[in-house]
């Protein structure tokens, strides 16, 4: 039987197949045994029997192989590949544009404005670079298995933590903010590298798999303190993102079965906390004064509709309105619009290329997050469910909240359009995720439903 | 009586399809259900069988759950709505193409 099976195993490629197609086809041929010598036979002639049985190894094996290989991603490799070459034409035009700023002692003139402009076409400019970087790490994650990035979840989502932990009392000052921290002498980005700490949550809450309320709490609480850190840098829209793309995929697992609880009670409370978590948690911190003073100041303009943070959302409505359905619009975007490469890039695009452009953009970006969810749910593997749908969220989240903040529907944050808005860190992260839902497709009949005896997260 | 090979293979996503409609079962309780039903003339060779199961499992017609029974884990199958659509598809196309096979066969020339 050993070398039977020994056989049958060598003629699958892929090794991470193994042990399960190993388990299924000895316990056949142990089922065969038994009855066979239930019917009279030796041990030795049963067991002979059960495998001349089972037919020729190789060819069974050959046929098994030719199912549980890796998949290309081609496609959604080739829509990546579009999406990633039309930004990059996209800012080397506007780079070129910017360019005519840059000759003469017309920068000067504009003093400030020639600042954000400079700014902004040094974005634009090195564009080119931080995708193609980006899309080499997509390609290197796409070639990992997930479920290796899966076993180290909880050390890596503890690094992270300590990061941010260290970031909050030791990080660089910009504009009232602690995003970035010196670690190693690597500037790290916080906020960006949170982002990656979101598909590692549906890692960690897998090894709570089959576990019962305790394994809630600690769910909850992997969840909790990272958000409730990365609220304190203070960056309110990425502690929004992660705890509504955590609790998403929490949500996922709880509905798939993974926990041994009363499914409706817990997701009943998992929402309601959601809900009035962050509305206490701004009025407590409203009233007790802990916002920062941007951020009263940003809360009470948008409401007020008045004020300096209005300003710019003000621009970006008169931007929307003045968009002409094909072509430039009214309003020149690039003179008075800051970040408008990065920040308000949707704004720029629709001002400077019509809404038609817009539109398509926004279709392009819906595709996009329907085929990662679709990939996500696709496949087989709960783990592969619940990181999938952890990059999906992000993307989603990021891009819808960027077009509603870019067409003035939301107040100003930070944000920024996935794979478009200049800035390496967001963009490179972004590939990373995307790296991940490849990987996630690339090994969707590997593993089975359930690999959890096979796939376990390091306690 | 011997039956002419490539007359099983054909139908034999059929056959597996109708015995999980039935209920879940992991491979050896298949073959062996199969065995019984059909007197001994399908002999399914578990070579066969598993890598057809996990070609169902590929296109999404069966899914795979583990549970213990009688001291081992074992694999169990069970139907999916388009494993389900499926199967009634194929019966239909096998009950037509039976008639008018027992019908040729009838005809007395």
């Amino acid at each position: 039987m050993e070398q039977y099976l020994k056989l049958l195993l060598e003629q699958i490629r892929c090794k991470r197949v193994h042990p399960y197609i190993k388990e299924e086809i000895q316990a056949h041929i142990e089922d065969q045994i038994e009855d066979n010598i239930q019917l009279g036979m030796t041990m030795e002639e049963a067991e002979k029997a059960a495998v001349e049985d089972m037919g020729s190894p190789v060819e069974v094996g050959i046929a098994l192989d030719r199912i549980h290989r890796p998949k290309a991603a081609w496609g959604l490799i080739g829509l990546m590949a579009v999406i990633s070459i039309a930004g990059i034409i996209f800012h080397e035009l506007i780079a070129m544009n910017l360019q005519k700023y840059m000759e003469g002692d017309l920068l000067q003139s504009l003093g400030s404005i020639g600042r954000n402009i400079v700014a902004s076409r040094t974005g634009s400019a090195n564009f080119a670079l931080y995708t193609l970087i980006g899309f080499v790490c997509m390609l290197i994650i796409y070639h990992i298995d997930y479920s290796v990035i899966a076993r180290f979840a909880k050390v890596l989502a503890l690094i992270m933590i300590g990061i941010i932990g260290y970031g909050l009392f030791a990080g660089t000052i910009i504009g009232g903010m602690r995003y970035a921290v010196r670690i190693l002498g690597m500037n790290i980005h916080m906020p960006s590298m949170m982002m990656l700490y979101v598909p590692l949550y549906g890692a960690i809450i897998y090894s709570y798999y089959g576990k019962g309320y305790t394994a809630i709490v600690k769910s909850f609480l992997w969840m909790l303190v990272p958000t409730w850190i990365t609220l304190r840098l203070p960056s309110l829209v990425m502690a929004a993102i992660m705890l509504v793309s955590m609790s998403v995929v929490l949500t996922i697992a709880i509905i798939n079965g993974w926990f041994q609880v009363s499914k409706k009670r817990v997701i009943g409370i998992l929402w309601g906390v959601e809900v009035v978590l962050p509305i206490g948690g701004l009025t407590a911190a409203y009233v007790l004064e802990l916002l920062e003073t941007y951020q009263i100041a940003r809360i009470r303009s948008f409401l007020s509709g008045s004020g300096d943070a209005n300003y710019i959302t003000n621009i970006l409505r008169v931007n929307f309105r003045g968009s002409s359905l094909l072509g430039a619009g009214s309003q020149d975007t690039v003179a008075y619009l800051p970040n408008f490469n990065s920040d308000y890039i949707f704004s720029y695009l629709i001002s400077s290329y019509g809404l038609l452009v817009g539109a398509i953009v926004f279709s392009v970006f819906a595709v996009l997050i329907y085929t990662v969810f679709s990939v996500s749910f696709k496949q087989r593997n709960q783990l592969g469910i619940c990181m999938g749908c952890g990059c999906g969220m992000i993307f989603l989240l990021n891009a819808v909240i960027n077009v509603a903040e870019n067409i003035g529907i939301l107040p100003l944050s930070t944000t920024f359009l996935p794979f478009l808005s200049t800035g390496g860190r967001n963009l490179i992260v972004c590939y990373i995720l995307m790296g991940i839902v490849l990987s996630i497709y690339r090994y969707k009949d590997i593993y089975p439903r359930e690999a959890k005896r096979h796939i376990s997260a390091v306690e | 009586m011997a039956i002419d090979k490539s007359l099983v293979s054909g139908s034999m996503t059929m056959l597996i399809l109708k015995l999980l409609s039935e209920q879940d079962m992991y491979g050896y309780e298949m073959i062996d259900t199969l065995r019984q039903k059909s007197q001994n003339v399908f002999q399914l060779k578990a070579g066969t069988l598993y890598p057809l199961l996990h070609g169902m499992e590929e296109k999404g017609l069966v899914t795979v759950y583990e549970k213990e029974y009688a001291g081992k884990i074992r694999k169990y199958y069970s139907l999916t709505k388009q494993g389900h659509k499926l199967l009634t598809d194929k019966t239909e196309e096998w009950n037509t193409y039976a008639n008018a096979v027992t019908n040729v066969l009838a005809f007395n020339v």
